[in-house]
């Protein structure tokens, strides 16, 4: 069973266009998403993909207080996962 | 309310003016050809935005952070007669950027976004102003439409055809988040209970309006959309 960090590096490569990121590569747990220079619009997408992914609810609000994805496994936490 | 002077902005290689309303001026930046103009725009950052230029983690990014945040300071600069060194920018609790000069917070209220090759920076003398663009790339929409609209602009858009619900997705998103960049709040107001006016809705391209519970504060909000970008400015007009 993947670990949730695996999990969500394969759903960034599968859904983030990160100019500069090879797929696969690692993701640094404490890095800002916002740093890697995606838009408000996409951060809101992928945060509800992920959220679909794990099967838990996420609204806006969830989003502007998860800035790295080290945030965003402890959200994913939060919530049972 | 004052009319804005813009006779001390001066264009620049990768910034020009995009619109004016007579109290804000909104300038494109030309996100295109990113590294032939780097050198020049990595001349006019400070020390505080040379390192959050390191900060990014692809260069991309941090190529389009350096001409924007370059021509933010070229602008300013022409627009408040300042040295470029006395500049300096910090941002407030929910990281809307605000200007000093010489350490002193400036009487000029400026916002800033950019997607892909297209930048915008709006520049007002009085009244909280936001700016958005968005190129209209490919989005998952029903998720962003779940999570981002109100219940009547879901129905709004649920009766339209496919690719005009794209089109009217972004300019919806791009109303709202223009609002949300003039109070200085972004993601951490929840956008779906920013509903884009009615008038907006149904097609004008400007409107005024208040929000609910601000008293007699009057807003005025524009699509300023082209082929290329959705776009919206939010302007407090009184």
């Amino acid at each position: 069973m993947p670990s949730i960090e695996e999990r969500i590096r394969t759903l960034v490569d599968d859904n983030l266009q990160i100019e500069g990121r090879q797929a696969g590569t690692e993701l640094d747990m404490n890095a800002s998403l916002r740093d890697s220079g995606i838009s408000s619009m996409e951060f809101v997408e992928f945060t509800k993909v992920v959220a679909q992914e794990f099967n838990v609810s996420a609204s806006i609000g969830d989003c502007a207080d998860i800035n790295t994805v080290g945030e965003l496994v402890s959200f994913l936490q939060s919530k049972g996962v | 309310m004052g009319r804005l002077d813009l006779s001390n902005i001066v264009e620049g290689p990768w910034w020009r003016f995009f619109l004016t309303t007579g109290e804000v001026a909104v300038l494109h930046v030309d996100l295109a050809r990113q590294s032939a103009r780097l050198p020049d725009a990595l001349g006019w950052l400070d020390e505080k935005d040379s390192s959050r230029y390191h900060r990014f983690l692809y260069p991309e990014p941090a190529c389009r952070f350096a001409l924007c945040r370059s021509a933010v300071r070229a602008t300013l600069c022409g627009y408040l007669g300042c040295d470029n060194r006395d500049l300096s920018f910090e941002i407030s609790r929910f990281e809307k950027p605000f200007a000093l000069v010489a350490g002193e917070v400036v009487p000029v209220e400026f916002s800033v976004s950019h997607s892909v090759a297209h930048g915008l920076i709006a520049l007002a003398p009085r009244g909280r102003v936001g700016v958005d663009v968005e190129e209209r790339r490919l989005r998952r929409l029903s998720e962003l439409i779940e999570i981002a609209m109100s219940p009547d602009e879901r129905a709004c858009l649920e009766e339209l055809g496919e690719a005009e619900r794209q089109r009217q997705f972004f300019r919806f998103w791009t109303l709202k988040e223009a609002i949300l960049k003039a109070l200085g709040v972004g993601l951490y107001f929840d956008m779906s209970r920013v509903e884009v006016p009615a008038a907006l809705r149904n097609g004008d391209s400007v409107a005024e309006f208040r929000f609910q519970g601000s008293g007699n504060v009057n807003w005025e909000l524009a699509d300023i959309s082209t082929r290329e970008f959705a776009a919206a400015l939010a302007h407090e007009k009184s």
